[in-house]
């Protein structure tokens, strides 16, 4: 574990973090998926968790929020367990994980986000609807809100389900692969919204499959290999040895030049 | 007018008598209440639930039954029976619940299972039944294929009852079972108990299902849920709308169904209610407007015409020959080319008009780029239909304008 203390000065630790996972295991059958995981995501901090497939990244976001149930392990989000703090937690899961097919508009899924507010019989009212377009407008889809889902491509899609955890105005923000398999434009728009996410004092926590480009996007990293290799900053954990560790001989000598690149690239301008 | 028409019409009025009219407003109001808990268990996949549940009623209705003509002589005390129907029918479902989670086979499975075990322990215990000195049988053969026409006032009343709770609770319930159907880890993450929701929409099934027995009958009580639910999907593209939609096919197969059941004598209620609701679904699945099977074909046919007459105006204004059979039948079609192939007047014009059309759009495209205008190009939407008519000429002054610029820049280049 390299679990380093040199965090930007925005992120403040005296208050509770975002999300802390102490000794978190998961299991499918006898074998872990996830062994003894710690991490923590500071308040105000746009984390990634990286690693080999098969690593259990999406697994250790579907155990923080419940999807999966955990066989140990301790997870608070900002000091208090999810049953607790539901309400500050947004989850955007994977476009692959649905049937596009349903019988719902944009609009109409971007307003599921709001469920936890209008709960089974409160009136949806003009102020809701509001938010519903305000929330497309920011990702880019104010043009499509009475669209059928199936009709829309896989980048539109992505942006539907950001939206959707949008107009739920939570504190912390759980992504599956928001960049998969979607086209530039989305990814430099999806980008650009959680980046001012970050810059409003919310915390974003992405499962993201391209190791090249994550120092590009976020600022606090966690290496996941079944077990946790390490998580801080992104270019005290980025380190070739810790990469070696978690991607062993799938590292490419190119990768490690392009992150290196990158890093460097980050630590100039400041 | 003959007698079976005269029979119908008399029933669908409502004037064919009290038993009758109370059959068909039964029908009517329970084909409503299982078309809407049917479009939220076609969502949920959970379609042939409802047929294990229908199927797992027999076995509780014969023990009952039994248990009423031992202890009474009178075996045909509706409610004991219903509950008795219920009762196995939730056995049933929790069965399926129980294989399916507890060992790896999938539901569709552990619903055959169940269904035709139940059935069978159902059939096995009615041979006992037979052997009863009741004289009574009959009535038990009644909920296996459905009997409206022995349908007593009380029962209609229950129907009726349980089908206003039924809307009820849907609509109480629309929220968290739309969230559940849509995408189960995220209405987990918002608080919802999926096992609860599920296990909501087992009750509404099998409540359905147990109301139903008297007029479908246990074989085909699926059909109530599952039918109106897929004709209603052909004809919205909105959960909230496909239940009302469901709701009122549902309504009107059951009472149309009914009345043609009581207009002859000896017709099964269940089966003709099914098969109207097919004759609905069948119509649904080739007129519906927008998802029909007609509807698309048609789309499709029509935007292929479009596609080669575009092409072969493109190719006329080019000066390229067209070998393509259906260019060539649909340009002569328009009288834009002569038998030979070569343009006629109105077809020269047509051409210059399909490529100046061209020729905008992509300047337009040049100047805007949204999805909605790469949407309407792709369609071969006339950019005249696009644009405000200031728009178009502004448009067209600019293209004017590049046009003699290429031009003055050519004259210029040739000079020197």
């Amino acid at each position: 574990m390299t679990h380093t203390d040199s965090a930007p000065p925005e992120i403040r630790q005296d208050i509770d973090p975002a999300l802390r996972i102490d000794g978190l295991t998961v299991s499918y059958g006898g074998a872990s998926v996830l062994f003894s995981v710690d991490f923590e995501a500071p308040v105000g901090s746009m984390s990634v968790i990286v690693g080999p497939n098969g690593a259990g990244k999406s697994t250790l976001i579907k155990a923080v929020l419940g999807i999966v149930p955990r066989i140990s392990g301790d997870i608070k989000l900002f000091g208090l367990p999810l049953s607790a703090n539901r309400h500050r937690v947004a989850y955007v899961p994977q476009r692959a994980s649905i049937d596009w097919d349903f019988p719902a508009c944009v609009a109409d899924v971007v307003a599921m986000g709001l469920y936890q507010e209008l709960g089974l019989l409160r009136r949806y009212t003009a102020d809701h609807r509001e938010r519903v377009r305000e929330a497309l407008d920011r990702v880019g889809l104010q043009d499509f809100a009475q669209r059928q889902i199936g009709q829309l491509s896989g980048g539109q899609q992505q942006r539907v389900f950001v939206a959707r955890a949008l107009v739920q105005n939570a504190d912390l923000y759980i992504l599956d692969e928001p960049f998969a398999a979607v086209d530039a434009a989305t990814e430099r728009t999806l980008a650009a919204v959680l980046q001012r996410l970050v810059l409003n004092g919310k915390t974003v926590l992405c499962v993201h499959h391209e190791l090249s480009t994550a120092a590009d996007y976020f600022s606090h990293a966690m290496l996941l290999n079944v077990r946790c290799i390490a998580y801080g900053a992104i270019q005290d954990v980025f380190t070739p040895e810790a990469l070696q560790e978690t991607y062993g001989a799938r590292l490419s000598v190119e990768q490690l030049d392009r992150i290196r690149h990158s890093l460097a690239g980050r630590a100039s301008p400041s | 007018m003959n007698e079976f028409t005269s029979n119908l019409l008399s029933a669908l009025t409502l004037r064919a008598g009290f038993n009758s009219a109370l059959v068909c407003i039964g029908a009517a109001l329970l084909g409503i209440a299982a078309g809407s808990v049917g479009t939220y268990a076609l969502l949920r996949r959970r379609s042939l639930a409802s047929d294990a549940a229908g199927h797992a009623t027999l076995p509780g209705l014969v023990i009952v039954f039994i248990l009423l003509s031992w202890l009474s002589g009178d075996a045909r005390w509706v409610p004991a029976l219903m509950l008795g129907a219920a009762c196995s029918a939730a056995v049933g479902l929790a069965s399926v619940q129980l294989i399916h989670s507890r060992s790896r086979l999938p539901e569709d499975a552990a619903i055959g299972i169940v269904l035709s075990v139940f059935f069978g322990v159902g059939i096995v215990l009615m041979t006992v039944a037979q052997n009863l000195q009741t004289g009574q049988q009959a009535g038990l053969a009644a909920y296996l294929l459905g009997s409206a026409a022995s349908m007593l006032r009380n029962e209609a009343q229950l129907i009726a009852a349980a089908a206003f709770l039924l809307s009820l609770v849907i609509y109480a319930l629309r929220r968290p079972l739309n969230l559940v159907c849509f995408d189960p880890d995220y209405a987990r993450v918002q608080g919802l108990s999926v096992q609860r929701m599920d296990l909501a929409l087992n009750i509404l099934l099998l409540t359905v299902v147990v109301i139903s027995l008297k007029v479908v009958g246990l074989v085909l009580s699926v059909a109530l849920t599952i039918i109106p639910a897929v004709a209603a999907r052909f004809w919205t593209d909105n959960t909230r709308h496909m239940v009302t939609v469901a709701a009122t096919l549902g309504g009107a197969g059951g009472y149309i169904g009914a009345a043609l059941s009581s207009s002859t004598e000896n017709l099964p209620t269940g089966a003709v209610i099914t098969l109207t609701l097919f004759s609905i679904f069948l119509a649904s699945l080739l007129l519906a407007p927008a998802r029909g099977v007609l509807a698309t074909l048609l789309r499709h046919l029509s935007f292929r015409r479009r596609v080669h007459r575009r092409q072969g105006l493109l190719a006329l204004y080019r000066g390229e020959p067209i070998y393509d059979g259906l260019t060539l039948k649909l340009l002569r079609k328009a009288a834009w080319i002569r038998r030979d192939g070569v343009a006629t007047p109105a077809g020269a014009i047509a051409a210059q008009r399909a490529a100046r059309d061209e020729q905008l759009w992509t300047l337009l495209r040049k100047r805007h780029s949204s999805n909605k205008l790469a949407r309407q190009y792709h369609q071969l939407v006339p950019i005249r239909h696009v644009l405000s008519e200031d728009a178009l000429h502004e448009l067209e002054r600019e293209l004017q304008a590049r046009a003699s610029e290429d031009q003055g820049q050519e004259e210029d280049h040739g000079r020197h």
